[in-house]
């Protein structure tokens, strides 16, 4: 296995992980989006550390509230460098310890990377907590202020030990602190006490370093000396219990504590094991440890954000079908309106157009051949026709884009609310309507837009009518009046050519219909009629299809602005195949 | 334990928490109103088995001193202490004095008979129930689930702390933090404060009390120990009183009720963008509706039916001859289909009900509509209670153009007979006669005097006119007035009886909307706020 491959394919799993977004598992996005950082925060732990392999060990003393860890740490550098107190949490702020030789290795960041550093005298550290304690920031108060360097000669080199926050504490900063620390360990000085070492919080805890294989040591503390050897029993038994049968269990009892320090003697094991270990070879063999039982977790830590991005993706995908489905269905809706003759103009407007029609003027007119016209006057005749047209015409768009967009509307309103029905039932799909408050309405200038959609349709049924006029070879001093006349024609036969009914059935729209069809027939042949309100009808269709897609499309958006993007799902796999690669 | 707030009674606050589940039931996700109805469950299972034992819990994590304290407490070894962790798995009970629902509420509790303590009275407050319980925090999870089942039930919980780990995770965002509402009934005793000098003894106590504070509303924190035996009888002198004053049962049912109705209450808040205005408009819908049912047309018809009745009841034969002429005539003018309108336009009858919307093609309009009615009301109700909105809105709009076609049909169109038809009629009839005698006279005046026959006498009246020219000229301008005053009266009848049908048309939309849609809606809004007035008195 060559380090630097497994160093750049662990930076770049870290890389990205951090894309991950985990925008549509709703109230549980702060809960991925916290692991997915543990993780990142983690690989980067071991970038680093793979980029030190000769650092010193960092043994990290965590463990439960209240169970002396900061005591611990102050025996071990023989004096108070950490404060210790009757309240709890009394440590917010981790402090770390080493030979001072080795403390060039922490002040920058190439170890513990992300905490901000500070270096301080035992002195400094005793007035610190001084400030603390006469009460000072209330102890669940805010976050932590960096990682505090002492540099401490008791230590040996090759050794640092670093005094971190309680794991159960009732500050949320500190458990997370703890649980950051502790991932960074190369080995856990794990400390709890007489009446806390059957607790099921710390128990999870060691449960996961086991299954990471973390070098662990125990410090059972505040040991009663007539009980020590039963709970220490005990407590070896409820670890093995646990799948922890091997681990390193140090007694210490309860002893008098002076200068904020345990007497010599109470922890004469621990010191000899921890400062043995801080020899080149247990370094190493420890170290090593540490770190490929935590990169053989590495993919299931990724699997488990992956399976959570699998959720999204369904989330997605659950998402847009019902945006999909609910406009379908209003598409559907609006063309069965259209085929029944729903889209409904106002009677007087048709009447006024019928009367229009089937005064035979229009007829005539167009029945006659142009010589005659010329002949009996065109020049009288035509304006006024040309003029009526002109008035009918406009009265018939006017009154045909209301139809349209007065049912558009209705069904997109409906749409609308039924993908908000549909989507307010997921926690997700409910924070993306809480999110855009217009959401579950149409958008507001939808009727412009359908206005729009109808106006570019007439363009298209004038042009239609213009090619087959033309085809009809239509003289062209009248076409122009024919076209337009024609194009109303048609749109009114869009809108009342119903399946089946003849006019006498349905009243005046019938008659329009019937009207419109012998105009259409005589400008345009009667086998194209057909085809031509077919075609007609297809492309009003096309563009209400494409209006209420524009108005799907804002569900769309809004999905997708939250949704995992497949690529960085992608790029999250194949970098773990390349972490799994380099360690081969 | 502080602050006793005996404001509301108990019956009363069961009560309201009754009235909000039912009018809950059906309509909030089961899993929300599952605590407030095993609240309700269990206020009447402790309630059946009354108020004189009172039961007092010693709870807290593993290694914190319960069962030392529960033997300090019962003066005897009652219950096995040890350093092995965790020591207790089941519960432990020490009675005192002979009342009678102490063995039903242990029973009830499901405390092993084994693990029963009695003693005489005289050794404890009569009536109390000292129990034991297994820790909340050790690897023995069957533990919790004891504990926890028991802290569900016990009158007084006091809260065992380590003076070492009183800033525990579990303790504070497990339990703590979730009663917040249970300070009357709850006592926080921070053991083992013999391991502390004085000052820190203090300090960790005030820091506790802070702690519990942030939690909720504050319990009493007491500093105790068992190894000196230093504020135990201070403890057991609390306890007495408690029990004493055996209010307890109900504190602490009372403390459950108000806890559960709380969270259901910030359950059905409403989304935060809209927090007023339940209401529905059923003006908008209403108009619409009538549109959709072409109320306008109806009573047109209807007002057109009038006019034709009136003009057939008021009709003289020389206006029938006048009418049926000019008809002809344009008939004739006007083609066949005119002749064939006439024909029809004649033919008695009255306006037909065009309205009531066709069910099958106005559902799209009516589920608009009803959309729009409740598009303002669900933005302020939380979503599943929103959901149901849309639900009923659903079903009147499945409803609705049926239930409009059958009140439309009930709205009398028929044009009324008036009884002034008659005497207008009559009048106008006798003028008309009257004028015709006097034209038959003249001419029979002349016809006799051409043909020489015996000359019929024409009486003068007066300088140069006659009898028959005063009747024809009476009866001419009786006639002309009667005329005018009939298409005036019908015109305004027409009007007028237009106006009925209208105003009757669209009462009986109304009053279909409101049946159909309003009604429903309304009572699922005033159950909604019912719920939330019930859940407030619960919660207050």
């Amino acid at each position: 296995m060559a380090v630097a491959a497994v160093r750049a394919s662990l930076k770049g799993l870290a890389d990205s992980v951090s894309l991950l977004e985990f925008g549509l598992l709703g109230d549980r996005q702060a809960e991925a989006l916290a692991r997915r950082d543990r993780l990142r925060r983690e690989l980067e732990g071991h970038v680093a550390r793979l980029e030190h392999l000769d650092a010193p060990l960092l043994v990290v003393v965590g463990g439960v509230t209240g169970g002396g860890k900061s005591t611990i740490v102050n025996t071990l550098a023989g004096a108070a460098v950490a404060p210790t107190g009757v309240r709890r949490p009394t440590t917010h702020t981790p402090t770390l310890l080493c030979h001072p030789g080795d403390v060039g290795w922490f002040r920058d960041g190439r170890v513990l990377p992300g905490l901000e550093r500070r270096e301080q005298s035992t002195k400094a550290g005793k007035s610190r907590r001084g400030r603390r304690e006469r009460g000072g920031p209330a102890a669940t108060a805010g976050a932590h202020d960096g990682l505090v360097l002492a540099p401490v000669a008791p230590v040996p080199a090759g050794l640092a030990l670093l005094d971190a926050p309680d794991s159960d504490s009732i500050s949320a900063d500190n458990r997370a602190l703890a649980g950051a620390l502790l991932d960074a360990a190369d080995v856990w000085l794990w400390v709890t006490t007489q009446g806390k070492y059957a607790d099921e919080d710390s128990m999870a805890l060691l449960r996961r370093a086991r299954d990471r294989r973390t070098a662990i040591a125990v410090a059972l503390t505040h040991l009663d000396a007539e009980q020590l050897q039963v709970v220490v029993d005990d407590c070896r038994g409820k670890l093995a219990a646990e799948g922890l049968p091997d681990v390193r269990l140090f007694a210490v009892p309860r002893c008098p504590i002076t200068d904020e320090q345990l007497p010599e003697h109470a922890l004469y094991d621990l010191r000899a094991w921890l400062w043995s270990a801080a020899g080149p070879a247990s370094r190493e063999a420890l170290r090593n440890q540490t770190l490929q039982g935590a990169l053989d977790r590495v993919p299931d830590e990724v699997a488990a954000l992956l399976a959570e991005v699998d959720t999204e993706q369904d989330t997605y995908r659950a998402l847009t079908a019902a945006a999909r489905e609910r406009y379908a269905q209003a598409t559907a809706a609006f063309a069965d309106l259209l085929e029944q003759g729903q889209i409904s103009m106002r009677e007087q407007v048709l009447r006024s157009w019928v009367s229009f029609i089937g005064t035979g003027r229009f007829q005539r007119f167009v029945q006659s051949a142009p010589d005659r016209i010329r002949q009996v006057g065109r020049r009288l005749i035509t304006p006024l026709i040309d003029k009526e047209e002109q008035r009918l015409g406009e009265q018939l768009r006017v009154e045909a884009a209301d139809a349209v967009t007065a049912r558009v509307c209705q069904v997109a309103d409906l749409a609308a609310g039924g993908v908000a029905d549909d989507w307010v039932r997921d926690p997700a799909g409910r924070a993306l309507l809480d999110e855009r408050p217009g959401l579950h309405r149409s958008s507001p200038d939808l009727a412009e837009r359908v206005a729009a959609a109808v106006t570019a349709w007439e363009r298209d049924l004038a042009d239609l009518v213009a090619t087959k006029g033309t085809a009809r070879k239509v003289r062209a001093q009248w076409a122009s009046t024919a076209i337009n006349a024609t194009t109303a024609s048609l749109m009114v036969a869009v809108f009342t050519a119903t399946g089946g009914l003849t006019g006498a059935e349905v009243g005046i729209a019938g008659a329009g219909a019937t009207l419109g069809q012998l105009v259409l027939e005589k400008m345009l042949g009667s086998q194209n009629v057909r085809w031509m309100i077919a075609e007609a009808k297809q492309g009003l269709l096309d563009h209400v299809g494409g209006v209420l897609d524009h108005e799907r499309g804002r569900f769309d958006a809004a999905v997708a602005a939250r949704a995992p993007d497949p690529d960085h799902r992608d790029a999250v796999a194949s970098a773990v195949a390349a972490v799994a690669a380099s360690r081969r | 334990m502080s602050g006793r707030g005996g404001r509301v009674g108990l019956q009363e606050r069961l009560g309201a928490l009754d009235a909000a589940l039912t009018a809950a039931h059906g309509r909030v996700p089961t899993e929300l109103v599952a605590e407030a109805q095993a609240v309700r469950r269990r206020a009447d299972e402790r309630r059946a088995r009354g108020d004189q034992t009172v039961v007092v819990a010693l709870c807290g994590g593993t290694g914190t001193g319960k069962s030392s304290l529960f033997n300090a407490l019962a003066g005897a070894d009652l219950t096995a202490v040890d350093v092995r962790r965790p020591t207790t798995s089941a519960a432990t009970a020490w009675s005192v004095g002979e009342v009678g629902e102490t063995a039903a509420v242990l029973d009830w509790l499901d405390v092993e008979a084994a693990r029963r303590h009695h003693c005489a009275p005289g050794r404890g407050p009569d009536g109390l129930v000292l129990v034991d319980l297994p820790d909340i925090d050790s690897v023995a999870t069957a533990n919790r689930v004891t504990a926890d089942r028991l802290i569900e039930r016990v009158d007084v919980l006091v809260w065992v702390v380590d003076a070492l780990k009183y800033a525990q995770r579990s303790l504070h965002e497990g339990y703590l933090s979730r009663l917040r509402e249970h300070a009357d009934v709850m006592l926080v005793v921070l053991n083992k404060v013999d391991q502390l000098d004085a000052g820190a003894r203090r300090e960790c106590q005030r820091d506790l009390e802070r702690l519990v504070a942030d939690d909720g509303r504050a319990p009493r924190v007491l500093a105790v120990s068992t190894a000196t035996g230093e504020g135990v009888d201070h403890l057991r002198k609390l306890l007495a009183g408690e029990v004493r004053e055996r209010r307890a049962v109900a504190e602490r049912i009372a403390a459950d009720v108000r806890s559960a109705a709380g969270d259901l209450l910030a359950h059905l808040d409403p989304p935060a963008a809209s927090a007023t205005g339940s209401t529905l408009d059923p003006e908008r819908i209403t108009g619409l509706l009538a549109a959709l049912a072409d109320v306008d047309t109806f009573a047109d018809q209807a007002a057109a039916a009038y006019a034709a009745a009136a003009r057939r009841a008021l009709r003289t034969p020389l206006l029938a001859v006048m009418a049926a002429a000019a008809g002809l005539l344009r008939a004739i003018a006007g083609g066949a289909g005119r002749l064939r309108r006439l024909v029809l336009a004649d033919r008695p009858g009255h306006a037909t009900p065009a309205a009531g919307p066709d069910p099958g093609t106005a559902g799209l309009d009516v589920r608009h509509a009803l959309l729009e009615l409740v598009e303002h009301a669900r933005r302020s109700l939380p979503w599943f209670w929103a959901e149901r909105l849309r639900d009923i809105a659903d079903l009147a709009g499945a409803a609705l153009p049926t239930a409009l076609k059958a009140a439309l049909a009930r709205v009398v169109a028929a044009p009324p007979r008036r009884r002034w038809w008659t005497a207008v009629a009559a009048v106008w009839w006798a003028a008309e006669l009257l004028a015709a005698a006097g034209v038959a006279w003249l001419l029979l005046a002349r016809l006799t005097a051409s043909l020489q026959m015996p000359r019929l006498p024409v009486p003068a009246a007066g300088a140069d006119t006659t009898v028959p020219g005063i009747m024809i000229a009476a009866g001419a301008a009786v006639w002309i007035t009667a005329a005018v005053a009939r298409a005036v009266s019908v015109r305004a009848g027409a009007r007028r009886h237009r106006r009925d049908v209208d105003r009757h048309a669209r009462s009986a939309v109304r009053q279909a909307v409101t049946d159909t849609a309003l009604e429903p809606l309304h009572d699922e809004l005033g159950a909604y706020q019912r719920t939330r007035d019930a859940l407030a008195r619960a919660a207050a």
